[in-house]
């Protein structure tokens, strides 16, 4: 096939994660292509969460590899992953309480080294410029997720809805080559729901690769084009949505039986 | 008058200790014990630096290492930086693996063992009769007399408590500060978000060890002698209810809370035993009272007397640098 030809974005080989007697993710592979929008669907238990995990580093891997833009990033430190290109949004969102919104947003966009003791002070006019920049991208992601009136509450003031636009505003700015989003509409309205989802789309055009993990299959329909099916820590298939829903294996595990979801 | 000078030039001298437990306590949330021995080390570093060459006698029995008879300020700094040095030595032990109620059991190991340490080993800092005979700083060019002296010191120990606020004001404020308090507010997002948890508490905690052996150097030198008897591991205690009173991670509240704790209430009590006829009932009812404020301030206002304040950003609108940014700091409102 072409595309074999080309390079993939993310390969994972034999990725496995025991915790005591639970296979959590057991011999896990597939690989991710550049600037695609792929699914990752399961039932609960299946190990999706679990490969964020692994993938973004905060938890090491028994074994396999994650080879990640031409580089093995299985076992390094987060925050070596997230600075090599790999950003990921949290299941349940995880906002920093006591910072202001608009920090909250400021900390998701890379600090290239400025933020040390020594710059607090006389700082070079570079890493000033570089603040100024990194404050007015920050202000205008809170406004085109609806937080800029928000921006100087604690973020422990949000809504649930408002976290969740929050989380992902984060990732937006993080620029990431591939965004791995554990359920970024999980709980949230139907007018969020359009909202991230413009800005799945958004991340998309910005050159981003994601990685959609999410229960709602008429969500993965609609926006993805590849879907991969997980059950018991293993990858059962690959596929369209289409595709997926004519595969026993993968009707049996997931989308109960022959009646479709 | 000479009471208020005293009282107030040791007030100053706590006040620049509370901030410093305050950046690993309150920026980075860590419980660090050892505290109190990088004041010391800053205590006998700057006392090692500014004494000329130990001479022991049948009269003068002490002994210490150094002895290089700087003059004041470049000691002052020099005792800064070996607190910062040695709080980088025990942060990196303490720090890399361990989180929590584990950092403050390390930290109060490697604290109990340099107390042992310096105290029995009477080479290095005098062992147990510590180090004397220091010469009050700078007045061999003021020629002040005693009692302009004494005002010349409170007000240099004023001018050092405004200098540290203003430094940790803008550290605080700073990416790096950010940064800080995104690790203690959730270190697995911050790592996600590309932060190096390691390297930011140990560079903070760093920063607390130096400015804690800072406060050392300047009490050593308002003192003119220090000795293990002046410091044990209980003396961070004080430091961080006087945080706590005051409000952890505020360093305006720190310097209140340190100003009711450990002076107004010292000092007050101090006045008890005229009032009965039981003479030592002065430091007992310190305790009391300082212990049942704590309890009273984390029932009704846990917070401390003033809340860790906003970072707050006035511009008005998000488009183009019209406006010039103006990051500045706000009280949090309520709860």
């Amino acid at each position: 096939m072409a595309e074999a030809q080309v390079p993939a974005l993310l390969e994972v080989r034999g990725l496995r994660k025991h915790y005591g007697g639970v296979k959590a993710v057991d011999g896990c592979e597939f690989s991710v292509l550049r600037g695609e929008l792929i699914g990752l669907i399961g039932p609960n238990g299946a190990g999706k969460s679990t490969v964020i995990e692994l993938l973004s580093g905060l938890v090491k891997p028994d074994a396999g590899t994650v080879t990640f833009d031409g580089r093995e990033i299985q076992g390094r430190p987060p925050h070596k992953i997230f600075a090599s290109g790999l950003a990921r949004c949290f299941q349940l969102a995880k906002e920093w309480p006591l910072l202001s919104v608009l920090e909250n947003l400021l900390i998701a966009i890379p600090p290239d080294g400025s933020d040390t003791i020594r710059h607090a002070f006389g700082s070079p006019r570079r890493s000033r410029a570089a603040e100024r920049a990194a404050r007015e991208r920050a202000l205008s992601a809170a406004e085109q997720y609806r937080l800029y009136p928000l921006r100087n509450e604690y973020a422990y003031t949000l809504s649930g809805g408002q976290k969740r636009l929050l989380e992902f505003a984060r990732i937006a700015l993080a620029q990431p080559k591939l965004a791995l989003l554990d359920e970024p509409m999980a709980g949230v309205n139907p007018v969020l729901q359009t909202q991230i989802e413009g800005g799945i789309r958004s991340l998309l055009a910005g050159g981003s690769t994601v990685i959609l993990v999410e229960h709602n299959l008429g969500f993965v329909e609609s926006l993805c084009d590849r879907v991969i099916v997980m059950v018991a820590g293993r990858v059962a298939a690959v596929g369209s949505m289409a595709e997926l829903r004519e595969n026993t294996v993968v009707q049996d595990a997931y989308l109960g039986g022959t009646s479709v979801a | 008058m000479a009471y208020f000078v005293t009282v107030g030039t040791i007030g100053a001298i706590t006040a620049i200790l509370c901030l410093g437990v305050n950046i690993s306590w309150g920026w980075a949330g860590q419980i660090d014990l050892a505290y109190y021995a990088y004041v010391a080390i800053g205590a006998y570093g700057a006392m090692v630096l500014e004494l000329p060459k130990a001479h022991p006698t049948a009269t003068t029995p002490s002994s210490y290492v150094l002895g290089l008879h700087w003059p004041f300020l470049p000691s002052l700094v020099g005792a800064t930086a070996f607190g910062g040095a040695a709080a980088l030595i025990v942060g990196a032990i303490a720090l890399r693996r361990l989180r929590g109620d584990y950092i403050a059991i390390i930290t109060a190991c490697a604290a109990l063992m340099l107390t042992s340490v310096l105290s029995q080993d009477d080479r290095l800092v005098g062992g147990y009769i510590g180090i004397y005979g220091l010469t009050q700083p700078l007045n061999s060019v003021l020629k002040l007399g005693p009692t302009g002296y004494s005002y010349f010191y409170l007000g240099l120990c004023l001018v050092a408590l405004l200098l540290v606020y203003l430094v940790l004001e803008r550290i605080y404020r700073s990416p790096f500060g950010r940064s800080l308090r995104a690790v203690r507010e959730n270190d697995l997002a911050a790592a996600a978000f590309g932060r190096n948890l390691y390297s930011l508490r140990l560079r903070a905690y760093a920063l607390g060890g130096a400015v804690g052996a800072f406060g050392g150097a300047l009490f050593a030198n308002y003192l003119l002698a220090w000795s293990p008897t002046a410091w044990n591991i209980l003396e961070v205690v004080l430091l961080m209810s006087g945080v706590m009173v005051g409000g952890r991670a505020n360093s305006r509240g720190v310097i209140i809370g340190s100003v009711i704790v450990l002076s107004i209430i010292p000092e007050v009590t101090r006045l008890f035993p005229l009032l009965t006829s039981n003479s030592t009932i002065g430091p007992s009812a310190a305790v009391i009272i300082g212990a049942s404020g704590i309890i009273v301030m984390l029932r009704f206002r846990p917070g401390g007397i003033l809340k860790e304040r906003k970072v707050v950003d006035h511009s008005q609108t998000a488009s183009l640098n019209a406006t010039s940014p103006t990051l500045t700091v706000a009280e949090r409102s309520n709860g």
